[in-house]
């Protein structure tokens, strides 16, 4: 689901200019930052910050807007403790540091409930428009503009650290002098997830806000945007951001390999449904529909992501293997069916009453949606890929007791079966 | 010190690459200039005007014939062409060159494009148009004027066909234009004048990035010799996703009857048979004047043993070292790029020009690079055989993907449009499989896409094939003269035909036809080669071209994207 717009990798200051090599140029302008030949391991060099007035900076550009979802990854030292190391802050966006004592945090700035108490402390967060990121651990607050939100919400920064609170099995981890870490902060869309050196040590499910477009003071490497404080007194082996690609998933779709036809079908069916997006009388519809499934899509996988990394892990090789019959095209195969039937009793015996309310929600939706569209668009489906036609057999034949979750007259005919 | 012309054309002859085309490759590199002298010259307007509404746009191309409006013809035709300032007092013939009394280029100043050999309306020969169709050149209510004249270029420069083949019924190229073929055109720069050229264009990050640069590619100062190459047309067919982007964005619809009967292959002929002569012109990416680049880069030896740059006359041809690195020019057009007008997003289709740049590149005879060049795209590689195409090599929106944004649908401060179109995958998957199996195929796909241990690299993009020909696939290879005897030995197959690069090597008239070092007494290369220079297109304007597939294209810059590469290449 990423798309990498930031890749500083760790040997190269050309001049003053940290060379980014994602392809998007987001050189950073480096202020008393030095190479130095002291990396991770012996081959590689690190950015050296002196905490004193180092700093990276990276003019804001197109590409930091529409992030919807972030994440970083970065292999940093620190020199000390007794004070915040900022890693990376995008202004009034997100941003990644190590506190005082060590614990890593990482936030972004989103709306949240007004009323919400998000945080296991009692602190909640707010920044002033124009400043930088604020530790939502602290006990700091500030009023904003409130013109600009939307109706019972409020603009803050909403995070999550290393200190246990977060962690799955509640045990923390602080940063430490002089030792290398790999910190990996991910923002989806619904969840945030922290890992130190791959370990999970904090995650929580209950995000509601994109993440916002970073705004024109820009991104900073090791120290705080509006001011030269909360500097990094430590060194980045590298650092890579990722943004959400809202084309990943039809890059995916259209890894199987098709005719011509096929693909003109689905990519038509595509197109239809954009359109009725883009068109004004008919995008609040749509977009209740859409938000319906969504919310449906996002409390499975919330169920899913909260039983924890083994879960996830497992979750993992099902995917993954779907992933590789859909690509070869073998998605009406035996191999396909053995797949469906042991994903599907995973989830029934994991996630049980979170996977029926999803088939639940999602007829719901779709009821809506019957009404919106003409199924008839959709027929060039059964003549130019019957196998997609045998692959929904196949789940059918997998999952017997799916129409107990609705009555005869809610199925909405597919187009497979109207034929 | 800037390099004088004698050494600027020394340095040319010495590293002259050595090109293999695919053994289906249509056309060579020619010279420009030949190109420009049998081309009609049309102004158009610049600003623009809604797709559907041809007739508005043709109206601002050239000038009318009758009083005004359409049919329309070029402001200069093509008999009359001159970059001869010697015809400035020749009643027929226009010189191009031609200032006004405050020193302006007059046929430089509007929006110019070259129309050579027209746009196609009936020459494909194999599907012709059932309708009575307009001549060539024509622009009236009649022409469609969608896609450039291709089957005459290849008539007047179209490489001959082999000999296997039924014998051609033109000579081909033709006679008139063979001293122009197997040309190209040399731009030759030492660190400081690259440096200073960047300067001059305006392209400040650019020219600081070069100045620090280049102490890091080595200790001295370096040569860059670019070999523009200029192709009389691209030959490329779109991709099908890209064919329905491009309907989406003219409204053809497609019905779904027509999705039904939808051909397995994607190709003009069985689409224009299914979707009428509505689609006809637009499965393709040809475009008539195809400028490419390659950057040949040496470190200069040095007098002695010291870095102090020696000249490179004062150097014997063996002492002339191999190029260190060599930046291979490739393009990608109709990628879409967002930009903010007035806080609301701005999509344009933009062309990419990239220069990846391959280290200690392999060489005939010590400085004469192996290039392979793409089949209709020519595109530059460093060895042989089936490449992923660079579409995905540039971090743009891709066309197939792209969706119109307008005020409505512009994302306020927690819209989640983006993520709202992946969840349109989920919808299709429910409107084709139902509920349950629908809705579980789709689930899949959502627990692989928020997985936050999955690789975040994972690319599906599927590889288009870009085709520099396979080492049995040569048909013309192009090389100093120096190097035909040992490449004649190695390729005896009867198949492959060697050329020796076409021009005076020693000319250093800058208009000389033969003459192939770009001069900045030629005013038809760009600004930033040549003052004040032209800024025309190398080929036709199409209509309904949304995604600037089909139009003919400005000379590209070539620098920025060099130092693009080189950056890419330290970092790497």
């Amino acid at each position: 689901m990423w798309t990498k717009i930031l890749d500083l990798p760790n040997n190269v200051i050309v001049g003053n200019q940290a060379i980014d090599i994602s392809g998007y140029e987001n050189h950073g302008n480096t202020t008393d930052v030095l190479l130095r030949v002291s990396g991770s391991s012996p081959s590689t060099k690190t950015y050296s910050f002196n905490g004193q007035t180092s700093r990276v900076f990276i003019p804001v550009q197109p590409v930091w807007q529409d992030l919807y979802a972030i994440r970083v990854e970065a292999l940093v030292k620190i020199n000390d403790l007794g004070h915040r190391h900022n890693i990376i802050e995008g202004a009034l966006s997100f941003a990644l540091f190590v506190r005082a004592n060590g614990v890593v945090t990482a936030t972004f700035f989103g709306l949240e409930d007004d009323d919400s108490a998000f945080t296991s402390f009692d602190s909640l967060s707010a920044s002033v428009l124009g400043g930088g990121s604020i530790d939502p651990f602290s006990t700091v607050t500030a009023q904003i503009p409130p013109s600009i939100l939307p109706p019972g919400k409020k603009l803050a920064w909403i995070g999550l650290n290393s200190s246990g609170d977060f962690s799955p099995t509640g045990i923390g981890r602080l940063m430490e002098p002089d030792t290398w870490v790999k910190i990996t902060y991910i923002h989806n869309g619904i969840s945030l997830w922290l890992y130190m050196d791959d370990q999970l040590v904090g995650v929580r499910h209950d995000i509601q806000s994109a993440v916002l477009p970073v705004q024109s003071d820009g991104v900073h490497l090791g120290a705080w945007p509006p001011r030269n404080e909360y500097l990094l007194n430590g060194e980045l082996d590298y650092i890579k951001v990722w943004k959400f690609d809202p084309y990943h998933r039809y890059k995916k779709f259209f890894c199987r390999p098709m005719t011509a036809g096929q693909e003109a079908c689905w990519r038509t069916l595509f197109g239809q449904l954009k359109q009725i997006l883009n068109d004004p009388d008919s995008r609040p519809a749509l977009i209740k529909i859409l938000d319906c499934l969504e919310q449906a899509e996002n409390k499975i996988i919330r169920a899913i992501h909260s039983q924890g990394t083994e879960a996830i892990a497992l979750n993992r090789r099902f995917s993954q293997r779907y992933e590789q019959l859909w690509c070869n095209d073998q998605i009406d195969s035996e191999k396909m069916e053995v797949l469906i039937k042991q994903w599907g009793n995973w989830l029934l015996e994991t996630v049980e009453d979170e996977f029926e309310e999803y088939l639940r929600q999602t007829l719901a939706c779709q009821q809506k949606l019957a009404k919106l569209l003409c199924l008839d668009d959709f027929k060039c489906l059964c003549y130019s890929d019957p196998k997609f036609g045998k692959f929904i057999k196949l789940i059918e034949q997998c999952f017997p007791q799916g129409s107990d979750y609705c009555s005869q007259d809610e199925i909405v005919t597919t187009p497979y079966q109207s034929q | 010190m800037v390099l004088t012309i004698p050494e600027q054309i020394k340095l040319m002859q010495v590293y002259e690459p050595v090109l293999f085309l695919h053994r289906n490759e249509n056309f060579a590199p020619i010279s420009p200039r030949g190109y420009i002298e049998r081309s009609s010259l049309w102004s158009y307007l610049t600003t623009n005007l809604p797709f559907a509404d041809n007739d508005s746009q043709k109206k601002t191309w050239g000038k009318p014939i009758f009083s005004e409006g359409l049919p329309r013809t070029a402001d200069v035709p093509a008999s009359e062409t001159s970059v001869d300032p010697n015809d400035l007092n020749d009643d027929n013939q226009v010189y191009l060159g031609l200032q006004n009394e405050e020193g302006k280029f007059i046929y430089l100043q509007p929006p110019h494009f070259l129309d050579h050999q027209g746009w196609s309306e009936s020459d494909d020969e194999e599907f012709p148009s059932p309708v009575v169709v307009p001549s060539p050149g024509e622009v009236s209510t009649q022409s469609s004027n969608r896609v450039c004249g291709l089957n005459r270029i290849d008539r007047v420069w179209g490489l001959p066909e082999i000999p296997e083949d039924i014998p051609p019924p033109f000579v081909k190229p033709n006679e008139a234009v063979q001293e122009f073929v197997f040309r190209y055109s040399a731009e030759v720069h030492d660190s400081i004048s690259l440096v200073d050229a960047l300067a001059l264009q305006g392209e400040v990050q650019s020219t600081k990035l070069l100045d620090d640069l280049l102490p890091m590619l080595g200790r001295g100062n370096f040569w860059f010799i670019f070999y523009h190459l200029f192709y009389p047309a691209h030959e490329q067919a779109l991709r099908l996703c890209e064919f329905i982007a491009l309907l989406k964005k003219l409204n053809i619809k497609i019905a779904g009857e027509d999705l039904i009967n939808f051909p397995p292959e994607f190709n003009s002929k069985s689409l224009i048979a299914l979707l009428g002569e509505q689609v006809r012109g637009l499965t393709t990416a040809d475009y008539a004047g195809d400028f490419q680049s390659i950057c040949v880069i040496v470190e200069n030896p040095g007098i002695g043993s010291t870095s102090i740059p020696i000249s490179p006359l004062d150097l014997q041809d063996n002492e002339f070292p191999a190029p260190k690195l060599v930046g291979l020019g490739r393009r990608v057009r109709g990628a879409i790029e967002v930009q903010s007008v007035g806080g609301l997003p701005n999509p344009t289709a933009v062309d990419v020009q990239l220069m990846p740049i391959v280290e200690n590149p392999e060489t005939m005879g010590v400085t004469h690079v192996k290039v392979y060049v793409a089949k209709g795209t020519h595109n530059n590689y460093d060895s042989p055989g089936q490449k992923p195409s660079p579409i995905n090599d540039s971090p743009l929106t891709p066309a197939c993907e792209f969706e119109d944004v307008d005020e409505d649908t512009s994302p306020p401060v927690d819209d989640k449009n983006h993520k709202r179109n992946t969840i349109l995958i989920t919808l299709a998957k429910l409107l084709a499989g139902g509920l349950f199996a629908g809705g579980i195929a789709a689930l899949a796909e959502a627990l692989r896409d928020n997985d936050p241990a999955a690789d975040p690299e994972d690319i599906f993009d599927p590889e288009v094939p870009d085709e520099p020909p396979e080492a049995g696939e040569f048909r013309f290879i192009i090389a100093p003269e120096s190097q035909l005897e040992a490449l004649g030995e190695q390729f005896p197959d009867e198949l492959v035909e060697l050329r020796p690069w076409g021009g005076d090597p020693l000319s250093n008239d800058p208009l000389d036809p033969t003459n192939n070092l770009v001069h900045t007494g030629q005013f038809w290369w760009p600004s930033g080669i040549s003052t004040p220079g032209a800024s025309w297109r190398f080929g036709v304007n199409c209509l309904d071209d949304p995604f600037n597939w089909r139009s003919g294209m400005e000379m590209p810059d070539f620098k920025v994207p060099l130092v693009k590469g080189l950056t890419q290449f330290i970092a790497q």
